[in-house]
């Protein structure tokens, strides 16, 4: 009869097709009223014997239907949990919250890589005015009233002696002071010059500046090509070349102009290159003993290396950008072309 | 500064290395050559003999020219007027190639039904610039004057097979305004040889003029006499290096002027001997005159700072600039005076820039010239001219002193990082004709007079690394004591704002510092700004003291490019009270969240700027509290009255924010624009609040919405501040849900719905503990402010 009951429910048990149904069979099994509580129920009127085998045989029926039921309990959530997925099916090509997107501007981008850079070489990073004094922009960076370089570049004038500097150089020169008479130096200057300049495709009368100055004992120009090397190599790609061409800035002693291979045609030549292989990136060189002494350290004990680049020059090279008016104007469908990290 | 192949060869050898190479090795040694081109060019040009002309019979300018070339006999339709029987001419026959032609290859072509076989050339065909030719020749063909062998290269045999080498010169290099600078420069590069070039004359100075210089910007003068010279067309070898040197020849006396000073660098001054009224020339400063015709027919006002030359009581020139009218030599001039000078560059520059006279000879004084080379130039003009000077007299205002320089092998390898024999840096400046004594490790260098710009120890160095090259310069890191210098506050505020307000879907943009007053007034406060004195035009002459002038002009930019929807930013210095700040300003226009399929549009307003700026100035630790905001003054200039707010931090305003005034928005034809200027160089100098663990409720918050009845005038900090201090221990959060302004409302009132959080953290709150916070909220709104609860 045991078996009889066991087949029965195990049939209605493995028929359930919901969880619904099956808890019916729970009941009609398991419930006050259901067929198995009513076995033991049954059994008051049994010998103790009896009762025992009884027991027993009802118990592990009991705890096999149990089992199954718990089986098919989890078989039907899984079902359902399946079946809901599948109702509950949402179109995933449909566009998403069209949030604004920022982005930092291309010289923003461009300065900041060239900074980390130096950071990680640990040079210190600083900032001075725009509006400075004609002798800090000209006169101990050994540009005398007088110098020929002065038509170089021709400058903005607030009155005789107050201008808008040229270059980020001023700031140099405080720092010497700053730190001399025997203090060493490793600093770069990142900000905004200004040169009396029309505009048009590659002048800007603003643009922007990052200049660099290390000064010890023996900072050679040897020194200057290995640092300028690697800088290369992080800006452009690890396979980048550079090479020095001699040049002339009041300044420094020796001068360069500093080339990179290019990264377009990797040296073959192109129009980017104007067919030579080189880009002109920026001019370094010895910092002039003029320079040194006007700041306050001995030249004869003290001399190091200086460069100076133009963030935008960069950010052209980089981008392939072609006109330097794009980074002033700010159209947003520029501006937002250079959202990107790297 | 053009050069021409030819001459410079003529001043070193060069061992055949041709001008594209030349120019690649000049441009590596600091000398930059910008372009490479051929004076001349065509293929297969040659020298022709008009035997026959006659007019075309269908055509009235055309004219038919039986034109001999030795190999052939061409019949060529010529259109220019000056041809004719009886010349020698530039043939270009069928095949020939011209780049500069109307028509780049010659063809056999029938013309008004006459076969022409070729073409007869102008200058301009073959590619010398308009520029330097004369009417005629700009008109017509080039009529060959002289024997030629017919059939014989044409560019070759003229003269035209030179090449213009074009340099860029840097300030310090302005010796190089010579030919012959430039040809011991090459001589050192190549370690070639420098030519035999006779560069001194016979100066007995006996002369019938008396010198007398006043005046120290007047180094060295001196007068050379020629007379009896035959005015006449210069040779046309002598035409052909003009060209190539980019000067336009007019007649022998000139031309050998010019061709004396760009090969010695010292410009010559030529008077009309016969023009000059008196035996003494004085060199002075001091005069006034405000109508001194000079040579070019122009009236130029002469100052006292300006250096003049005088014959007798007569101006004639003003030094290294421009000669005078009344003195200057013409076609019919015999006799001449040659001036040959050293002028201070600064004098000669300073009154070529006010007169803004910079011709080739103002232009070479206004650089430092070769200040002891006077009878250079003359003794060219002696070559060309083809004759002596009769007289000369010159006098010098100081001598020379050559100056010495001294150099260590050590500090040779220091300055430079690498190894270098001593032997080769010695060689290296005897190579660019120095002269060098040699003591020990160390060398004393006497540089050739020209050198103006070697003076220190290290002029030495640069001139031995760029001759031996930069090519094996090894490449090493410098070795420094570490040095500890973080980012200053000001650096990471604004490296933090930029992040931050990126990453709140803002664009960063970059405008100009120069702006102009009618824009800058608009956003001023005091209107004073730092003013050029040489503007470059008038949009850019001031410095501004805000940035939203700027900010404005880009969104009407953007907006002209229908780009509606604008969320910007800047961060830039300005000038203001008598210092340079560091501004922030934002700029919104349009939607911030654009709606679709999804969700609502969110469009900028003055509460979304108020959560930019807040969320922003959160997250670099400043907090409402500390920071506040003010009502704006109802008369403000440029933001509007009623929709903006003052944000205040110690009791200053660091900013505003808000819709501008309508009557901006009107004159830029914007709607709903919102700004922001926040002064962050107040900001950096204020530490922000380090945030400390507060602990973890496990209890939950119970919420209990009120929707409440407040009369008009009375604004939600108020609202806030009062249901908060009703239990300040029991109420953590008021969240404003609604605002309702309608007609059923009691009249001037409106409706707020507020959510409150209440719970105290350590228990749950009962029921009855929970109504007493609810009353005593409704009590205190009520006593304080006369808020009801909606029925
Ligand atoms: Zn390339």
């Amino acid at each position: 009869m045991l078996e009889n009951l066991k087949q029965e429910l195990t049939d209605q048990i493995n028929n359930a097709n919901s969880l619904d149904e099956l808890q019916q069979v729970k009941v009609k099994a398991l419930g006050k009223k259901g067929s198995i509580t009513l076995l033991t129920k049954n059994m008051k009127d049994k010998s103790i014997e009896e009762k025992k085998i009884l027991g027993q045989a009802v118990h592990s029926l009991k705890e096999y239907i149990e089992i199954i039921l718990k089986q098919k309990e989890l078989f039907l959530i899984d079902m359902k949990i399946k079946d809901d997925i599948k109702k509950d099916k949402i179109d995933i090509f449909l566009p998403g919250v069209e949030f604004h997107q920022g982005s930092l501007h291309p010289l923003t981008i461009t300065r900041n890589e060239i900074e980390e850079f130096f950071i990680s070489l640990g040079f210190e990073v600083a900032r001075g005015n725009e509006i400075e004094s004609d002798e800090y922009n000209f006169e101990k960076m050994n540009i005398p009233k007088d110098h020929p370089a002065r038509d170089m570049q021709d400058t903005f004038y607030f009155s005789e002696e107050e201008l808008l500097r040229t270059h980020t150089s001023p700031m140099q020169a405080r720092i010497m002071e700053r730190n001399a008479p025997d203090k060493p130096i490793r600093v770069i200057v990142p900000g905004k010059t200004f040169r009396r300049d029309e505009d048009d495709l590659t002048h800007s009368h603003q643009f922007m500046q990052v200049e660099g100055l290390v000064i010890d004992k023996n900072i050679s120009l040897a020194d200057l090509k290995g640092t300028l090397e690697l800088f290369a190599r992080k800006m452009f790609g690890p396979n980048t070349q550079i090479r020095f061409r001699p040049s002339y800035f009041p300044f420094t002693e020796p001068s360069v102009e500093v080339d990179v291979t290019c990264h377009i045609c990797k040296g073959k030549g192109c129009s980017v290159c104007k067919h030579t292989g080189w880009i002109e990136i920026l001019g370094a060189g010895q910092v002039h003993p003029n320079v040194i002494k006007n700041c306050g350290y001995d030249p004869e004990v003290y001399q190091g290396f200086a460069f100076g680049m133009g963030i935008e020059r960069i950010a052209m090279i980089k981008y392939g950008v072609d006109d330097v008016r794009l980074f002033y104007q700010n159209n947003l469908n520029f501006l937002k072309q250079f959202d990107k990290l790297k | 500064m053009n050069v021409s192949y030819k001459l410079l060869n003529k001043y070193v050898e060069l061992n055949n290395i041709d001008p594209y190479e030349l120019g690649d090795i000049l441009t590596n040694a600091g000398l930059e050559v910008e372009s490479v081109r051929p004076l001349a060019q065509g293929s297969d040009l040659v020298i022709g003999y008009v035997e026959e002309s006659y007019p075309h019979p269908n055509s009235d300018h055309l004219t038919v020219c039986i034109t001999n070339v030795k190999s052939e006999t061409l019949q060529i339709c010529c259109g220019a007027p000056n041809v004719g029987q009886g010349q020698y001419v530039i043939v270009a026959k069928p095949g020939c190639k011209l780049d500069y032609a109307k028509v780049p290859v010659i063809k056999k072509v029938m013309l008004g039904g006459v076969e022409s076989n070729g073409m007869i050339c102008s200058l301009t065909e073959i590619g010398i610039p308009t520029k330097y030719q004369t009417k005629e020749q700009m008109d017509g063909i080039e009529v060959l004057e002289g024997d030629f062998q017919i059939g014989d290269e044409a560019l070759t045999t003229l003269g035209y097979d030179d090449y213009i080498l074009d340099l860029s010169l840097t300030p310090n290099r302005s010796d190089i305004y010579s030919i012959y600078a430039l040809a011991i420069e090459v001589a050192g590069l190549l370690n070639t040889k420098l030519k035999d070039v006779n560069m001194s004359v016979v100066n007995d100075n006996k002369s019938k003029y008396k010198v007398n210089i006043e005046h120290k910007d007047c180094l060295s003068y001196g007068l050379f006499e020629f007379n009896d010279l035959v005015s006449q067309d210069s040779s046309f070898k002598t035409k052909n290096i003009l060209f190539a040197l980019g000067f336009k020849p007019r007649f022998n006396i000139v031309d050998d002027g010019n061709l004396a000073m760009v090969i010695s660098g010292n410009p010559v001054h030529t008077f009309d001997a016969d023009k000059l009224k008196s035996d003494t020339f004085s060199i002075r400063k001091g005069i006034e005159k405000d109508d001194f015709i000079a040579l070019d027919d122009n009236k130029y006002h002469i100052m006292k700072d300006d250096l003049v030359i005088m014959n007798g009581d007569e101006i004639v020139a003003i030094a290294g600039v421009i000669g005078s009218k009344s003195s200057c030599i013409d076609e019919n001039t015999k006799n001449i005076v040659v001036e040959s000078a050293v002028f201070s560059h600064v004098s000669i520059r300073n009154t070529a820039r006010r007169l803004d006279l910079f011709s080739e000879a103002s232009t070479r004084y206004s650089k430092i010239v070769n200040k002891y080379t006077t009878e250079f130039p003359i003794a060219l003009l002696e070559e060309y001219l083809g004759k002596k000077h009769d007289g000369s007299i010159e006098v010098n205002y100081e001598n020379y002193q050559p100056l010495a320089v001294k150099v260590s092998h050590q500090k040779i390898e220091k300055v430079l990082g690498m190894k270098i024999a001593f032997e080769e840096c010695v060689d290296i400046l005897k190579r660019l004709s120095f002269k060098v004594e040699v003591l020990d490790n160390e060398l004393i260098a006497y540089p050739p007079s020209y050198r103006k710009d070697i003076e220190l120890d290290v002029d030495l160095i640069e001139e031995i690394i760029r001759v031996h090259g930069y090519n094996d310069l090894p490449s090493t890191l410098p070795l420094q004591e570490i040095i500890y210098n973080p980012l200053t506050d000001m650096q990471l505020l604004i490296k933090n704002t930029k992040n931050i307000l990126s990453n709140s879907g803002l664009n960063e943009i970059i405008t100009y510092q120069l702006s102009n007053k009618d824009k800058l007034d608009y956003f001023s406060t005091n209107k004073v700004y730092k003013e050029l004195i040489n503007p470059l035009n008038n949009e850019r002459m001031l410095y501004r003291d805000n940035l939203l002038a700027n900010m404005l002009e880009t969104i009407d930019f953007n907006k002209s490019y229908q780009i509606k929807d604008q969320c910007l930013f800047e961060i830039s210095n300005v000038f203001i009270d008598n210092e340079e700040k560091t501004y922030l300003s934002i700029g919104l226009m349009g939607n911030y969240i654009n709606g679709n399929w999804h969700n609502q549009v969110l469009t900028s307003d003055f509460y979304v700027l108020k959560s930019i700026i807040f969320d922003y100035l959160a997250k670099l630790g400043f907090y409402y509290g500390r920071l506040l905001i003010e009502e704006v003054e109802i008369d403000h200039s440029f933001i509007h009255p009623t929709k903006s707010a003052y944000i205040c931090m110690n009791k200053q305003r660091i900013g505003i924010f808000g819709a501008i005034h309508p009557r901006i928005a009107s004159d830029y034809k914007l709607k709903n624009v919102y700004v922001a200027q926040i002064d962050l160089s107040y900001l950096a100098k204020q530490k922000g609040r380090v945030n400390k663990y507060e602990g973890i409720s496990l209890i939950p918050n119970i919420y209990r919405d009120l929707s409440l009845v407040v009369p008009n005038d009375i604004k939600a900090n108020t609202i806030l501040k009062t249901v908060k201090q009703s239990n300040s221990k029991l109420i953590n959060e008021i969240n404003i849900f609604d605002i309702y302004h309608g007609n059923e409302l009691e009249e001037d009132t409106y409706s707020m719905a507020i959510s409150v959080e209440i719970g105290d953290g350590k228990k749950t709150l009962n029921e009855d503990e929970i109504n007493d916070v609810v009353n005593n909220i409704l009590k205190d709104l009520n006593k304080k402010l006369n808020i009801t609860l909606r029925g």
